[in-house]
């Protein structure tokens, strides 16, 4: 018997109709209510999951780390103090700033506004580089937004549903973000890299860079809003031939253990 | 006796059948997605719903392994964020290509040694299944960016690694849900 009219064929084409069927359904956005179920119904197990596995990480993370601590203890204090220093000369321009905002007649408007998230999922099956949130449309998320967590860009809004989205991790090979060394205003170009951080590109030779400085977003992109932390320069790693200077950007967030976020919207 | 008089003890069966291999895909999807920030080995966790479905269609006396084809794509669609059918129709095509490998080259039943040797290109599959289908919504202007095969096949080995890890665990729940059923819900509901 020829393989089309068997029975395991027969099954195998409903099964392929539904599922185009499912993907039509979604591209028209007919496919919200069902989502929903979807990602709801294994939030109980992944709550208890989770529950479960955080302290045990936890425990065994404060072992690993029981050695920085000390050393890492007294870098802190170090910087407190020097920012605290650093603190009183901001204060100082920040009243300047405002007497002469006042002479000028500048209003002072909002940059954004925030729409709180909570991570349904982050990239549960190692492949899409992605996270889904409980937030969509119907909270003014739309797609190129950025996503921020702890002060932090994290990843970009690539769809937006309803009343939940996807967004594209900034560790993501995938993820471009303009930026500027907040120290000088040069302007760069943030990436992923593969999973494993942020790399600065794109950055003239001319310009200045050191181990340190703040990275953050640009405002060329009318999505994402200027100012937006993407994190520290780390080590510059290309030699003074290459075209553009290039260099890691440190973020402080945990890309794989997001629960909250938000979404700036401009 | 049964519970509801008016529906056939079959039908019923099929009922809980189904609601049971329901409720254990959600609860390995759940589990999947809860624990996926914990086991991250070189940016891969193991995925149980894929283990599962395979697992499942190695058996030539059961068509089961449909349901959980579809379903566990389903879940792992809407849970990682993708278009519907990016993991489901090459869950699909792997099911039914160890399912007519079983049932046209294998005499015997498929041990968990074949199955390790299964999985690989099984896998290997399922992922570039995957990147063409995703590839197939960014070239139609769907998606926003195109998927980076590079970037998958890079940890991939690390992913490998990890399911066949778990490929033992995994089929000795399969088999404990399969006696359940069997000794329990058949049992009870006095039908087959």
């Amino acid at each position: 018997m020829r393989f089309i009219y068997t029975k395991t064929f027969a099954i195998f084409a409903g099964c392929l109709v539904a599922v185009c069927l499912l993907a039509v359904m979604q591209v028209k956005g007919w496919l919200d209510p069902i989502t929903e179920i979807f990602i709801q119904s294994p939030r109980p197990v992944e709550f208890a999951a989770r529950a479960v596995a955080r302290p045990v990480q936890g425990f065994f993370s404060t072992i690993f780390e029981l050695r920085k601590i000390d050393s890492e203890n007294t870098r802190l204090e170090q910087e407190v103090y020097s920012l605290q220093q650093q603190l009183v000369g901001y204060d100082q321009l920040r009243r300047e700033n405002d007497a002469l905002r006042k002479e000028l007649g500048f209003v002072n408007t909002s940059p954004f506004a925030l729409a709180p998230c909570t991570v349904l999922s982050e990239n549960s099956f190692g492949v899409t580089d992605a996270f889904v949130l409980n937030c969509g449309g119907s909270q003014g998320v739309a797609v190129g937004q950025a996503v921020i967590s702890e002060g932090y860009v994290v990843g970009k809004i690539i769809y937006a549903g309803k009343n939940s989205s996807t967004a594209l991790l900034a560790t993501s090979s995938k993820f471009v973000a303009d930026a500027e060394l907040s120290k000088t205003g040069a302007d760069a170009i943030v990436t992923g890299s593969f999973g494993s951080g942020l790399i600065l590109d794109h950055l003239s030779q001319n310009d200045d860079i050191e181990k340190g400085w703040l990275v953050t977003t640009a405002g060329i992109n009318s999505q994402i809003p200027k100012g937006l932390l993407l994190g520290q320069v780390g080590d510059v790693i290309s030699s003074p031939n290459d075209l553009f200077k290039k260099a890691t950007v440190v973020s402080p967030v945990d890309f794989n253990n997001l629960d909250f976020v938000f979404v700036a919207k401009p | 006796m049964c519970v509801f008089p008016i529906i056939s003890p079959f039908l019923f069966y099929i009922v809980v059948k189904y609601l049971i291999y329901l409720l254990s895909i959600i609860f390995l999807c759940g589990l999947n997605v809860g624990l996926a920030p914990y086991l991250r080995i070189y940016g891969q966790v193991p995925n149980f719903l894929f283990l599962i479905a395979v697992i499942w269609s190695v058996d030539k006396t059961d068509d089961d392994f449909w349901f959980f084809a579809l379903f566990a794509g389903l879940f792992m669609d809407f849970s990682a964020g993708a278009w519907v059918g990016t993991f489901a129709i090459p869950l699909l095509l792997v099911c039914l290509a160890i399912r007519l490998l079983v049932q046209n080259y294998l005499v015997l039943e498929l041990s968990l040694k074949y199955l390790a040797i299964v999985l690989f290109p099984a896998q290997l599959l399922f992922y570039f299944g995957s990147v063409g289908y995703a590839f197939v919504f960014y070239k139609l202007g769907l998606a926003a960016y195109p998927p980076s095969a590079s970037g998958w096949l890079g940890s991939w080995v690390a992913g490998f690694l990890y399911n066949a890890a778990l490929l033992y665990p995994m089929y000795i729940a399969a088999g404990y849900l399969k006696t359940f059923l069997g000794k329990y819900v058949v049992r009870e509901y006095k039908v087959r």
